[in-house]
């Protein structure tokens, strides 16, 4: 099981054969964790699409979504895996935040359980997802603020303590949605298009993928 | 200014305020007119002589009569110097454009945008609150625009006609005038709202330019067309209009009748209307062919990219997919290249008014242009390695590959053994983590070669597993991204269905080698 693992993490990070380095383009992997029904599809939704449905349905596995930002000179590509949030689909999470360069975990302020289920996959992340990756707290449905019961301050302070990037969102408004996926892409490195992928390989360099599709940490693409 | 009229200006001759227009012309027609008086003449030269040399002059010394030659080359030796030269200069004639175009407006206003707006504002409150008993309407639209007296009216005002029993009078239901039938036309009530409503200025026949104007003339509707129509319009054909009215009040809820003026301001109106919103028929053609530029564009990116990756025998494009992508491009090559041939040709069938000058320029150059891109975009491309090709290219990335694999477990190996040497003593430790590594890179070759992706099917069976679930979304994924030609993400797609796929068989294996 655990060459399994080993494996899927350095093939995802692995670099894509770009053809030409042209210009500047990054790709970035991104995951989205979260409680169920705290707006992940939402969120992204917004993102990728600027829309948003009242009645979202409930993901299925996880979502493949791809979104380009521009940053200065470099253009920033993020593969967003979202993925479900009930919790029989939990086995399949680590299959996608292993070798993403990006999460952004998601909770509801108008929920505490799903603070707490936040925390939960930080600690997940910091344990089992690539040591450099850029995890960013979100307080999704901050529209709904007259309900709120988890404090700004509170997840503030929380996220100072680990390192994450925080802001409240609102799917529904767009409020603050491009600017967390900013923030992220600002923090990510642009120097190396794999992030993680030597990290994550755990000291081996090479791995060789059905039989055609190789990848290396520092490719020669 | 002030006295602006009677202030003459020019080369005026001093006795008969004639203009002459040059200083030349002027002392001619002094010498062939006025010769009687040598005076004047003498001190009309000694002013021109005097105020040439101002002219010409340079610094200290104006007693010197310089020559336009070296003058012209001062100048150009010293710009700056010369500018200096010159005295301060009055302010001269100064001409107010503004005031000429108001002047101008002013009639076109008058005569158009007033009298329009007019006609207008009447027309809508003809439609507000129409009643459609033939009566009661009449005496609504004789509320808002009082009818002139026909009895004042001997002939018809506009043909010049007599008025009979057969060629009765009729009031324009916007100017009140009386004009014979033949002089009125019809508006249609429809038609007459949208003229008002302002919500309604663009209709889908704007998108079509060809009809134009043949759809605005078509608004109005001449009232002798047929004569089925003038027997049954209700204040025409008929003596007593009035009953004719009441006969077919259907009728007479469809038009107004106007006369042909108050028809031409409404109509100009509409055109000029029409002008603004539609395009011109080029610039349509122009924009289909940008987007099918840029459409192409980004698919030729994709190409490209995906043509040197295959080309490199990297599995990360489907050959399949490159030459949908390929057919693609060459389709819209072809769109381009027609629309730009139609823009180049647009209108020279048309022998009354060919297109010339800058127009027949312009569609060149977007031809010209079109068919650069096409040159150095689209039809440049590199063609796709045909499968056998793709085929040795893969073989032979395979091989490098392996050379590669085999070079660096060697440097391994290598580095190891210096390792080994430099540290006796953890010696043991780092051969044991050695082998673990080395077997662990072992099992995953053989694993992932001897799975392929279709091997995957047959454990379908038990779908409620979560990752059957993932690999089913992820089919439904792929082959989205491949109809939207988005071949990036079909190869992310395609690498995550694989990692599932052999997630479930170690899984699957695991079960069993437990059980």
């Amino acid at each position: 099981m655990v060459v399994i693992m080993v494996t899927m993490a350095s093939r995802s990070t692995a670099q894509r054969p770009n053809g030409s380095t042209q210009g500047k383009i990054c790709q970035f992997k991104l995951v989205l964790l979260g409680e169920s029904a705290v707006g992940k599809s939402s969120l992204v939704l917004r993102f990728v699409k600027g829309q948003f449905h009242e009645y979202q349905e409930s993901t299925i596995g996880a979502a493949f979504l791809t979104q380009t930002v521009c940053l200065d000179d470099t253009t920033v590509k993020f593969e967003i895996w979202d993925t479900a949030g009930q919790e029989r689909y939990h086995s399949l999470a680590p299959m996608y935040y292993r070798g993403a360069q990006a999460a952004i975990v998601v909770y509801d302020i108008t929920n505490q359980d799903t603070f707490v289920r936040a925390t939960t996959w930080v600690k997940e992340l910091q344990r089992q997802a690539s040591p450099n990756i850029v995890i960013a707290l979100a307080g999704n449905k901050s529209d709904l603020g007259n309900k709120r019961v988890v404090e700004f301050d509170e997840a503030q302070t929380y996220a100072d303590e680990n390192g994450l990037l925080f802001m409240e969102t609102s799917a529904k408004t767009a409020m603050n949605v491009n600017d967390i996926f900013l923030a992220i892409a600002k923090k990510l490195p642009k120097n190396e298009q794999t992030g993680s992928a030597g990290t994550s390989g755990q000291g081996r360099r090479l791995v060789e993928v059905e039989g055609q599709k190789t990848t290396t940490s520092n490719c020669c693409k | 200014m002030a006295e602006g009229e009677q202030m003459l200006e020019g080369f005026l001759c001093s006795i008969c305020k004639t203009d002459l227009k040059t200083p030349h012309q002027l002392t001619k027609h002094f010498e062939e007119y006025h010769n009687d008086n040598p005076e004047i003449l003498k001190t009309l030269k000694e002013l021109y002589g005097k105020a040439k040399k101002k002219i010409l002059k340079h610094e200290g010394s104006s007693e010197e009569l310089v020559t336009l030659d070296t003058s012209l080359k001062y100048r150009e030796s010293s710009l700056d110097f010369y500018y200096n030269d010159w005295e301060p200069q009055e302010l001269g004639e100064t001409r107010s454009y503004t005031r000429y175009f108001t002047e101008v407006r002013n009639v076109r206003l008058e005569r158009y945008s007033a009298e329009t707006n007019k006609l207008i504002i009447r027309l809508d409150k003809l439609l507000n609150e129409l009643p459609s008993d033939p009566i009661s309407r009449r005496v609504h639209e004789q509320s808002i625009v009082p009818w002139i007296d026909d009895k004042s009216v001997k002939l018809c005002p506009t043909c010049a006609r007599s008025f009979h029993v057969a060629r009765r009078k009729h009031h324009c239901r916007l100017c009140g005038a009386v004009m014979c039938h033949d002089c009125t036309m019809f508006l249609a009530l429809g038609d007459a709202r949208n003229m008002v409503n302002p919500t309604l200025v663009q209709d889908d026949s704007a998108i079509s330019p060809t009809s134009t104007e043949s759809r605005i003339s078509g608004r109005f509707v001449r009232a002798g067309i047929g004569l089925s129509k003038l027997a049954r319009s209700p204040s025409s054909g008929s003596l007593n209009s009035i009953i004719s009215l009441v006969n077919d009040p259907s009728r007479s809820e469809q038009h107004f009748r106007l006369c042909v003026h108050c028809e031409e301001l409404l109509r100009f109106r509409e055109q000029l209307k029409e002008r603004k919103l539609s395009k011109p028929i080029i610039c349509q053609f122009y924009e289909k062919m940008r987007s099918y530029i840029d459409e192409a564009n980004e698919h030729s990116v994709m190409y490209n990219k995906m043509c040197e990756s295959l080309r490199k025998g990297e599995t990360t494009y489907n050959l399949q997919d490159a030459q949908t992508l390929r057919v693609k491009i060459a389709k819209l090559a072809e769109n381009i290249d027609l629309i730009s041939k139609r823009i180049s040709i647009l209108g020279i069938k048309d022998v009354d008014n060919p297109p010339k000058g800058q127009t027949l320029k312009l569609q060149q150059m977007i031809r010209s242009a079109a068919t650069t891109f096409l040159k150095e975009h689209l039809l440049n491309s590199k063609p796709l390695p045909t499968e056998e090709e793709y085929t040795a290219f893969k073989e032979r990335r395979r091989k490098a590959i392996e050379d590669r694999i085999e070079h660096e477990r060697q440097m391994e190996m290598e580095e190891l053994q210096r390792e080994r040497r430099r540290e006796q003593q953890n010696r043991e430790a780092l051969i044991s983590d050695f082998v673990i590594v080395s077997r662990n890179d072992q099992m995953i070759l053989d694993k992932s070669q001897g799975w392929g992706p279709s091997s995957a099917t047959p454990i379908l069976a038990s779908s409620m597993d979560p990752i059957i679930e993932q690999m089913n979304n992820l089919r439904a994924y792929i082959k989205q991204a491949r109809d939207a030609h988005k071949y990036d993400e079909v190869a992310t797609l395609e690498t995550n269905l694989r990692e599932l796929q052999s997630a479930y068989f170690a899984m699957n294996q695991g079960n069993s080698s437990d059980s």
